[in-house]
């Protein structure tokens, strides 16, 4: 895969429009426009608190000493930038496409894209592209010519093990100890415990966690007609079956398994965004990241 | 249990398509890798059993339809073992077969009638018959219709020919048609022949049985086989009677018309509603029998009121039932606006109250003065010097009362006046001659008996019957409530002797108690004559004073009147003849059968026959009502009725072993193999079969649809 196909045009010029804001604070390591929980000296005016020795004197209000006779320092709101971690699925169950493109073509693109956007509004990106096991990181970076390492790396990635979401978030969440913003990437197709843990442990992370659910359309209305075979990705079975007599059911427990997941965001204050790959990556990014910029102005 | 076509069955190997097919699709298998395999997995676990339990519905379902399918079309039938008929293994036989068509052939079984049934079985037959065998096809009724009439290896004709029979109306002479069949297959002596009789076998069709069996002794070299058709007669409800009563139908006058209706079924019926109508108009009056026990007759006076003048018809209707052909029964009638009565007298000058026609022109037009010139009947008086110029043709019906010796002249016009259909009415006299009546033999051969020497003063006076009339003038007074003649009384009259004329017989009008007649009639020539024993005068006699005598004669004028309209009711086949007024000589005429609408087909010309004019119409072969039109004229020029044979009613069947004996009586002819007895197809399935493979069909596409529906 052609590491300069990962990055959409469109995708990127709607996505630069809108851009991805942190929604709440994070703890970034060089002033941004993102909020900070550090108060710092920059423009806004936060408090007074009372002079220490090794204060910068340059920060006395000379007026309240003036009037008061007594040493006070102007604290100031500090604006930080955020380290974005993108986590990519990379399990077999990815490798599936109804069309032209798989789910982890998909989910390639998006992540690059998403990279794109939030290095050239100057934030810092890391990595991760995980299986069982975490297979690739690339640690944050806040450099835009870094891109092209970033997508040479996506593109190269190949899905060849199963899933287990629940342990390869364990092992990121130990490299990002900032709170940021975590980019879940996923079919999601693990058991769901191990989803619920992950989701649960980047929450107390103080984390902002959004999670892409890249699903194929066929995935969604299971359309097939006549008699198929059906090879698992992941697992070593084959079901034969005529899928028109199954599709209610089939429908009904996949849509449970959504409701599930669902549940399990919103317990833990995950964005959930259904990343269908019929669609545009364009439509389903800027969708999101308009949503997202709606919620900031209300919030 | 057999099939008609056993071949197709080898398509019930078409039974492996929708097996083929089902593992066809099972086989037919497209891959593809798949993330989302526990779901997939689940929907399985959930739904396995179910989907093989309706994949194994749908596969026999399919399975059965093509069976069912294959099934009809091999024509499953039930057969019954029946006696051979068409001569079958031993070779060719010169057949004749004989096809009833009568009319009660027509009789249902709610599905197909019997005429087709036999139709059917001939068809059937001639599947069984040997290559080369000579046919031919006669349809029997009262008359026989060769459709082929000499034995033909031509069996393409023979189904064509059987193909274009058609029933009739007429009744049944089976033996008329075996004996022309016989006569066919004379010429084929030395050749093995058949006469194939297919019919109901009603009773009456069979009543020149004695006939058959000696047709049978004269041609022993011919096997006789009668097929009866449908198993016994079935129960019938018939109009077998249909005419006026009471006086002359005049128009604006009520009409009585009585209406018999037969039960010829095994079991009584109730509540039949009987209707009539003129002119094929809304019923005009009706009337519900109570109750018809098995094998009776019934009874009923009905009303109809003519407005015109003219040839009217009239039909009387019952409920329809298996036999539709006797469900209603038609008559014609002439309404008169005014008859012309003559009464020649023989009594000179006298005052008119001595006149020997007094009494009886008052009983003719029983009303005031007054009244009489719009009386019906128009009475005209002439003395017997008159007789000789007066234009007798212009008159209905001539009395002659008292009348002397008669000249050669008035007994030649009084001749021709009745063989031109006249109606001739004596009332001997004082001034009869008894024996210079017997010496002229141009009017004894008239009279319906001799004039006997005159007896008088008779004591005690003799009184007229009272009972056991059988006249249909008369028959009225059977009924005590209509009141009796039983007070006339007879001291003088003229001793009646009744005389013969080949078939015909005078009938009795009136007798005295005494059992000598009173009263007689008969026809002559197209007329009737009527001869009393005693003057119409208070003398010797009673009879004028008695009120009976004016339902006497008013009834008398009816029945003569009848008598000429008989003439407009024929049996099928008769043809119809009415002399009609000279200027429509050679012009064309047509004719409204019954069943049509009102459209008009050409039927012929009038004719010239003994210098008058004549309508002659000889297709009536269906019952009803025929109407005759001249040109363009809106009313008809006659009206004639085709009546049913009452015994056609009756369906019951003539015993059936006498029947099938007959194709056991002794003949020299070499038992043919075919006489064995054979397989006849009894009850066929094909369309039942049909019927289920559709169902299937249909239960097959909902099942398929429903499980179509996602799940």
């Amino acid at each position: 895969m052609a590491e300069h196909s990962l990055l959409d045009p469109e995708t990127v010029s709607r996505g630069e429009a809108l851009g991805l804001m942190a929604r709440r604070v994070v703890e970034g390591y060089r002033v941004g426009e993102h909020r900070s929980p550090f108060r710092g000296f920059a423009i806004e005016f936060a408090q007074h608190r009372e002079y220490t020795a090794g204060d910068d004197i340059r920060h006395l209000d000379w007026k309240v000493l003036g009037r008061s006779d007594r040493y006070y320092i102007k604290q100031y709101e500090q604006d930080t930038n955020y380290v974005a971690h993108i986590v990519v699925d990379g399990s077999r169950s990815m490798n599936y496409g109804s069309g032209k493109i798989t789910k982890l073509h998909f989910a390639k693109a998006l992540a690059a894209c998403l990279a794109y956007l939030i290095l050239v509004q100057r934030d810092a990106v890391a990595l991760a592209l995980f299986d069982t096991e975490t297979r690739e990181y690339l640690p944050r970076t806040d450099n835009l010519g870094k891109i092209h390492h970033i997508m040479n790396r996506l593109a190269a990635f190949e899905a060849t093990e199963g899933t287990a979401i629940g342990h390869a978030v364990e092992q990121i969440s130990h490299k990002a100890r900032n709170r940021g913003i975590v980019v879940l990437i996923s079919d999601v197709f693990d058991d769901e415990d191990g989803l619920t843990r992950a989701l649960q442990r980047l929450h107390f992370s103080g984390h902002e966690v959004i999670l892409f659910h890249v699903l194929d359309p066929y995935e969604l209305t299971f359309p097939f007609t006549g008699t198929w075979k059906f090879l698992g990705l992941e697992e070593l079975t084959e079901l034969q079956t005529s899928p028109a007599d199954i599709r209610r059911s089939y429908l009904e427990n996949f849509n449970a398994f959504r409701g599930r997941v669902r549940t399990a965001c919103e317990r833990y204050n995950t964005h959930y965004v259904l990343a269908d790959t019929g669609r545009s990556l364009a439509e389903v990014l800027s969708g999101y990241l308009a949503f997202r910029r709606m919620m900031g102005k209300k919030g | 249990m057999g099939f008609l076509n056993p071949w197709v069955l080898a398509g019930l190997a078409a039974v492996s398509v929708p097996v083929a097919i089902h593992l066809l699709n099972r086989f037919r298998v497209r891959r593809t890798r798949w993330a989302a395999m526990r779901f997939v997995q689940d929907s399985l676990r959930k739904n396995r059993r179910r989907l093989q339990i309706e994949d194994l519905i749908l596969l026999i379902l399919r399975c059965l339809v093509v069976v069912a399918l294959v099934m009809a079309f091999a024509r499953p039938v039930l057969r019954t073992l029946v006696p051979g008929l068409f001569a079958g293994g031993d070779g060719p036989a010169a057949t004749v077969v004989l096809l009833d068509n009568s009319a009660s052939m027509g009789q249902s079984n709610g599905v197909t009638s019997r005429f087709e049934e036999g139709r059917k079985a001939i068809r059937e037959s001639l599947d069984q018959l040997a290559p080369g065998s000579p046919l031919a096809l006669y349809l029997v009724s009262s008359r026989v219709d060769p459709l082929i009439a000499k034995p033909a290896s031509d069996l393409p004709r023979f189904r064509r020919s059987l193909e274009l029979a058609a029933l009739s109306d007429r009744s049944t002479d089976l033996a008329r048609g075996i004996r022309a069949a016989c006569d066919a297959l004379r010429p084929l002596e030395g050749q093995r022949r058949e006469i194939v009789v297919y019919t109901d076998s009603q009773a009456p069709a069979w009543e020149g049985l004695d006939e058959i069996r000696k047709l049978q002794q004269e041609h022993p070299g011919i096997v006789l086989r009668p097929v009866i058709l449908g198993a016994a007669g079935e129960d019938n409800l018939a109009v077998v009677g249909l005419q006026a009563e009471g006086g002359v139908p005049a128009a604006g006058q009520p009409c009585r018309f009585r209406v018999e209706v037969a039960n010829f079924g095994t079991k009584a019926v109730e509540g039949v509603r009987v209707t009539v109508s003129a002119d094929d108009l809304p019923p005009s009056d009706e009337t519900l029998v109570a109750r018809i026990e098995p094998g009776a007759t019934q009874s009923v006076s009905l009303f109809v009121r003519f407005d015109t003048p003219g040839f009217h018809s009239v039909t009387a209707r019952i409920p329809p039932d298996r036999l539709a052909v006797d469900n209603q029964r038609s008559t014609a009638l002439q309404v008169v606006d005014r008859m012309e009565v003559l009464i020649v007298d023989g009594s000179g000058q006298a005052p008119v109250p001595d006149r020997d026609g007094y009494f009886l022109a008052n009983a003719l037009a029983p009303v005031a003065p007054d009244r009489k010139a719009k009386h019906y009947l128009n009475i005209s008086s002439v003395p017997f010097a008159a007789l000789n110029r007066a234009a007798l043709a212009s008159y209905d019906t001539v009395f002659l009362c008292n009348p002397g010796t008669l000249s050669e002249q008035a007994v030649a016009a009084l001749r021709s006046y009745v063989n031109n259909g006249g109606n001739l009415v004596i009332f001997p006299g004082p001034q009869t001659d008894p024996a210079a009546w017997g010496k002229n033999a141009a009017l004894d051969a008239l009279l319906p008996a001799s004039l006997g020497p005159k007896r008088t003063g008779v004591k005690p006076p003799v009184a007229l019957q009272s009972e056991g009339f059988h006249h249909p003038v008369t028959a009225i007074w059977n009924d005590r409530g209509e009141g009796g003649l039983g007070a006339v009384t007879y001291s003088e009259w003229f001793p009646l002797e009744l005389k013969t004329a080949g078939d015909v017989r005078p009938a009795v009008i009136l007798r005295l108690a005494n059992n000598e007649p009173a009263a007689v009639e008969w026809p002559a020539g197209r007329g009737r004559v009527v001869l009393f024993n005693a003057p119409a005068r208070p003398q010797g006699n009673n009879l004028v004073l008695h009120p009976g005598f004016v339902a006497l004669t008013q009834r008398l004028m009816g029945y003569l009147n009848r008598s000429s309209a008989a003439r407009l009711v024929l049996g099928p086949g008769d043809t119809f003849e009415v002399p009609v007024a000279m200027e429509l000589l050679g012009r064309d005429f047509s004719v409204v059968r019954p069943g049509d609408d009102t459209s008009r087909r050409p039927a012929g010309r009038v004719e010239l026959d003994d210098q008058r004019a004549v309508v002659r119409y000889r297709d009536t072969d269906a019952v009803g009502a025929y109407r005759i039109y001249i040109g363009r004229e809106a009313h008809p020029l006659a009206v004639f009725a085709v009546q049913l044979d009452p015994a056609e009613s009756d369906l019951r069947q003539a015993p059936r072993p006498e029947i099938e004996a007959l194709a056991k009586a002794p003949t020299d002819a070499p038992e043919p193999s075919a006489a064995a007895p054979r397989l006849q197809v009894k009850k066929e399935y094909g369309t039942v079969l049909l019927w289920l493979a559709a169902l299937l069909a249909l239960a097959e596409a909902a099942l398929a649809h429903r499980m179509s529906v996602p799940r």
